[in-house]
């Protein structure tokens, strides 16, 4: 395989990774023995009933969480064995997580909070300020950067996550159900600048149980009982 | 953002709390800064008032030999005559301010229809400076004069001025001693005088030490005092004058029971390690107080990473280390204790100008001093804050660091 051809290049590759959590006595196989590839600039959706391991799945590519077995490449590196500054590393460099819930830190202002990557990145109040200005302006919100998240629509809430997902210029994109929290005009336009960043040329993976959605994505891969399931399609065709 | 504008904002919304664990630390570092404070008043006070017995001084008095020596048996008791102040004062220049004195005698003495019963000492002008016993304005100490010609002249303590005499002047009038009369030439200026071999020198009636001789007719004085001229060779002029005083009545230099010496020297050195001794007490005292306040932050702490563990979940998907975490946290027990202590030592200064505030010319009071807030104590106390504040912030901190941010994510 040639790195030479960025679009074909395997961007992160699952073999058969398994994640269990123990719960009392018993074990919660959450994923049972996953085996994913996944190219650069994709734009995939991963679909699955509630409980499916469809966040499980977001989480190990986030680097956010390690499986219990099997393992994991991200850029032609193996992520299992690396210690928390290393995958904190990874995350604040390659990765740009945007949650159902936002997950935004209530006491801060949109621009901080989209600040706060380039906090941990080591770049100076002065930069960052103006690059996170800068990024809100890139989803609309240019005038609400003073604005605290409850402060905010659901709509704008997700643009600021957004927002902050984007600012230290990750390659990959994950967000696990973006639109579950808003309403169906608020939730289109969010989807529309998840097609507008992968157009841009980023990695985009987008986790999800709404079919309507998923077909939107390039890929669509189904997730059932922590297995990947029949009928994961191509959307290729379709897109282009 | 900043840890401190971070603090901040989430201390606003605890704020009861905050309060309390604040309060908890200045109430702490008002503690161990008044104690520390007072301790060293106290000592301070309690080494004034040895120097109010006279600086340095030494007290030579005679004894019972315990030796035979020059065809003498022992058991001989040795006295020193009133000559033998004058003696030591011309020969012995490295002994200043040499003097004898007699008594003290208990005798009536009585004024108007007064009458009481005191302390009588006889003494040498050199006594008034050697033992800080300075006359009150218009008054003056016995002098050279009233030694030759043997005067019949007091100089009143003024606690007994003001038994016999209370608002009234004394100077010029006439007293009498034993049915004597005696002139009263000055009353002694009040000082503080804490410790004393037999009373203390403003309950007594000075008269000249000749006059004294005559009166009552003793032939030995009570003791010689001096005060070393370098106090580096303090050990070297006191055996010289245990020579000068051994040869000049016959009796074994080494002989210990006829040394019978008194040196405050060696009381301020007794003075200082009972200070010592009393700050290291309160330091302690104040260091658990400080404890106990830095648990109330610690526990304040666990509080605030408990209830801002989505926050750190937050900020490790964004990339935050663990080390950012630690950091966070760390920085805001601090910044809290320190607040605490900033606070504290404000108020503690402020308490100690109330204390100074008290007057302490009673007895009682004397020995509390004119407590200050120095330098080494706000250092010290500074120090003992922030090793409090680090170790208050570690364990809490180290439990935000090792937060999962998966599990924290899932929190709400
Ligand atoms: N910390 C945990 N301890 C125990 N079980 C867990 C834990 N996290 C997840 N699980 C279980 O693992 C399985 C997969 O969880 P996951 O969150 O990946 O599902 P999901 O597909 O994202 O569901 P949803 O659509 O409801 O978000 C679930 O059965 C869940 O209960
Ligand atoms: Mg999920």
């Amino acid at each position: 395989m040639s790195r030479v051809d960025s679009n074909n290049e395997r961007l992160m590759i699952l073999s058969d990774v398994t994640k269990v959590y123990p719960m009392g006595d018993t074990q919660v196989e959450a994923l049972r023995g996953v085996n994913l590839q996944i190219k650069s600039r994709e734009f995939i959706a991963v679909l699955g009933p509630s409980g499916s391991g469809k966040s499980t799945i977001m989480h190990i590519l986030g680097c956010l969480d390690t499986p219990t077995s099997g393992t994991y490449h991200l850029d032609g590196a193996a992520i299992q064995g690396l210690n928390p500054n290393e995958l904190a590393e990874i995350r604040n460099r390659k990765i740009g997580f945007v949650f159902q819930s936002f997950h935004l830190l209530p006491r801060a202002t949109a621009c901080e909070n989209v600040e706060l990557p380039m906090v941990f990145a080591g770049i100076n109040a002065t930069d960052r300020k103006a690059c996170a200005e800068r990024v809100l302006d890139q989803v609309g919100l240019k005038e609400r950067t003073r604005h605290l998240p409850n402060e905010l629509s659901g709509g704008e809430r997700q643009r600021v996550a957004i927002a902050r997902a984007l600012v230290n210029r990750p390659s990959i994109l994950l967000a696990d159900e973006p639109t579950g929290n808003l309403d169906s005009r608020s939730g289109a336009e969010i989807l529309a600048l998840f097609e507008e960043l992968h157009t841009e040329g980023r990695t985009v993976i987008l986790v999800t149980h709404d079919e309507m959605i998923a077909s939107r994505a390039q890929r669509v891969i189904r997730i059932l009982d922590g297995r990947i399931g029949q009928g994961s399609s191509d959307n290729h065709g379709r897109k282009e | 953002m900043s840890a401190a504008s971070h603090l901040i904002r989430q201390l606003k919304d605890d704020r009861i709390r905050v309060t309390l664990t604040l309060l908890g630390v200045v109430w702490a570092t008002v503690s161990i800064t008044v104690l520390t404070a007072l301790g060293q008043s106290v000592h301070r006070a309690l080494l004034k008032g040895e120097k109010g017995l006279g600086d340095g001084l030494v007290r030579v008095a005679g004894g019972v030999t315990s030796r035979p020596y020059g065809g003498f048996p022992r058991d001989r008791w040795i006295g020193f005559p009133l000559r033998d102040g004058r003696l030591i004062r011309d020969g012995i220049p490295e002994a200043e301010l040499a003097c004898a004195e007699f008594g003290p005698t208990i005798r009536e003495i009585a004024w108007d229809k007064r009458t009481m019963t005191e302390n009588i000492v006889g003494v040498e002008p050199a006594f008034g400076d050697l033992r800080s016993c300075f006359p009150q304005d218009g008054g003056r100490f016995i002098n050279d004069l009233d030694m030759r010609q043997n005067r019949r002249v007091a100089f009143l303590g003024n606690a007994i001025k003001e038994k016999l005499f209370g608002r009234m002047p004394a100077v010029g009038q006439t007293i009498r001693i034993m049915n004597t009369p005696f002139t009263v030439v000055g009353v002694m200026r009040p000082k503080l005088q804490l410790s004393s071999y037999y009373t203390v020198d403003k309950d007594l009636v000075f008269i000249p030490a000749s006059t004294f001789e005559k009166l009552f007719g003793w032939q030995h004085v009570s003791g010689i005092l001096y005060r070393p001229k370098d106090p580096a060779s303090a050990q070297r002029t006191k055996a010289t004058i245990k020579t000068f005083l051994a040869a000049h009545h016959g009796y074994d230099p080494n002989d210990p029971r006829v040394w019978n010496i008194f040196d405050t020297r060696q009381i301020a050195e007794m003075i200082d390690d009972i200070g010592i001794g009393m700050r290291v007490f309160m330091f302690v005292i104040g260091a658990l107080t400080l404890i106990v306040a830095g648990v109330g932050v610690a526990n304040i702490m666990f509080v605030l990473v408990q209830d801002s563990t989505p926050q750190i979940g937050i900020k490790m998907a964004v990339g935050a280390k663990p080390l950012h975490i630690l950091r966070q946290y760390l920085l805001e027990g601090l910044a809290l204790v320190l607040a605490g202590g900033a606070l504290g030592l404000l108020f503690s200064s402020f308490v100690l100008f109330l204390l100074r505030q008290i007057p302490i010319e009673e007895e009682g009071l004397a020995y509390l001093g004119r407590p200050e807030l120095s330098l080494a104590t706000v250092l010290i106390v500074s120090s003992v804050l922030t090793l409090i504040a680090l170790a208050a912030g570690f364990f809490p901190a180290r439990r935000a660091a090792s937060v999962d941010p998966v599990e924290a994510l899932r929190y709400e």
